[in-house]
């Protein structure tokens, strides 16, 4: 697909085409679904799309993508996120920057979390971790995508001869700027994966077994903790991963620690 | 977590296998205190 018939395709395929690019976006892999909507408004301006369409498509494709990512996140806990997050400059960081700034700001976040790259396909897993009762996820994270999807396609319907003259240039252009485009993808791609890569190597962590502990225990699981009739090691105490921060200023510095997982 | 008390400073170190290891070693369990609950993030107690 030519950049140039970008939105020759978006206006043939219609919803579908956008449902499936907000989709992958909300699923967390890194395609333009605010390009996509801002062309959707466009479209919607000059005729050739619905404005019922687009918001449908827009709205029920992040909305299907969070609800699966909030479920997911209550059961799995910070798995989903550790994945979500491999590929970041600080994987570690990535995650608790986001909990912390979810556990800090609270359901607020939900409403503008589709704005902040890296928060907006967090925030549903860990809304799900942090036991956020589904009604008022759904409530806010609804908002939020209604929010957000209604901006980009205002956007493009109010800005569609700026973006038909920058479509029409760039089509013009052609090849050019699709490889260029494409090397730039590769190098982002191999760049991170290399960050990835050269953290693991540096952030190897002593394992001991259950028998050789002797020291401070604290449980973080990211999730399972409270519920009903957990269970946790004899004398072990609580180090929420959602707050660390915090948390880090009780523990003690000169001798060693012990932390698990379910 | 362990990285990122590591980096910090802590020797933080890892049991192998986690909550089910311990158990599987028949080492000894206790029940969540009560008074832990209050600890969840303030937006689920609702």
């Amino acid at each position: 697909m030519g950049m140039g018939n970008w939105a020759d395709s978006l206006a043939r395929h219609g919803a579908g085409l956008l449902f499936a690019i907000c989709l992958v976006e909300a699923l967390g892999l890194p395609v333009p679904a605010a390009v996509a909507l801002l062309t959707a408004g466009a479209l919607v301006a000059l005729g050739k799309l619905t404005l019922l369409n687009a918001l449908l498509a827009g709205i029920s494709a992040f909305l299907i993508g969070d609800v699966l990512y909030f479920f997911l996140g209550r059961n799995t806990g910070w798995w989903l996120l550790g994945i979500l997050c491999r590929v970041s400059t600080n994987p570690d960081s990535c995650i608790l920057t986001s909990a912390e700034a979810f556990y800090r700001r609270g359901r607020a976040v939900l409403l503008f979390a589709k704005f902040v790259p890296g928060l907006n396909t967090m925030a549903p897993p860990l809304a799900g971790s942090m036991r956020m009762p589904f009604a008022q996820f759904l409530f806010l994270d609804l908002a939020g995508i209604i929010l957000y999807v209604g901006v980009y396609i205002g956007v493009g319907f109010a800005f569609r001869d700026l973006l038909a003259n920058l479509l029409d240039t760039m089509g013009r252009a052609g090849t050019i700027i699709e490889s260029i485009l494409f090397v730039a993808f590769l190098a982002w791609v191999a760049y991170r994966l290399w960050l990835a890569w050269k953290s693991r190597v540096y952030r190897a962590v002593p394992r001991v077994e259950s028998a050789d502990v002797d020291g401070p225990v604290f449980d973080v699981r990211s999730h399972g903790y409270y519920d009903a009739a957990s269970q946790r090691i004899q004398g072990s105490q609580r180090l929420e991963p959602n707050s660390l921060p915090d948390a880090i200023a009780t523990l003690p510095e000169a001798e060693k620690i012990y932390l698990y997982c379910t | 977590m362990a990285h990122i008390l590591r980096e910090k400073g802590f020797d933080a170190r890892v049991i192998r296998g986690g909550l089910n290891a311990w158990r599987k070693a028949g080492l000894p369990l206790e029940d969540i205190p009560a008074d832990d609950m209050v600890k969840l993030p303030t937006f689920a107690r609702r």
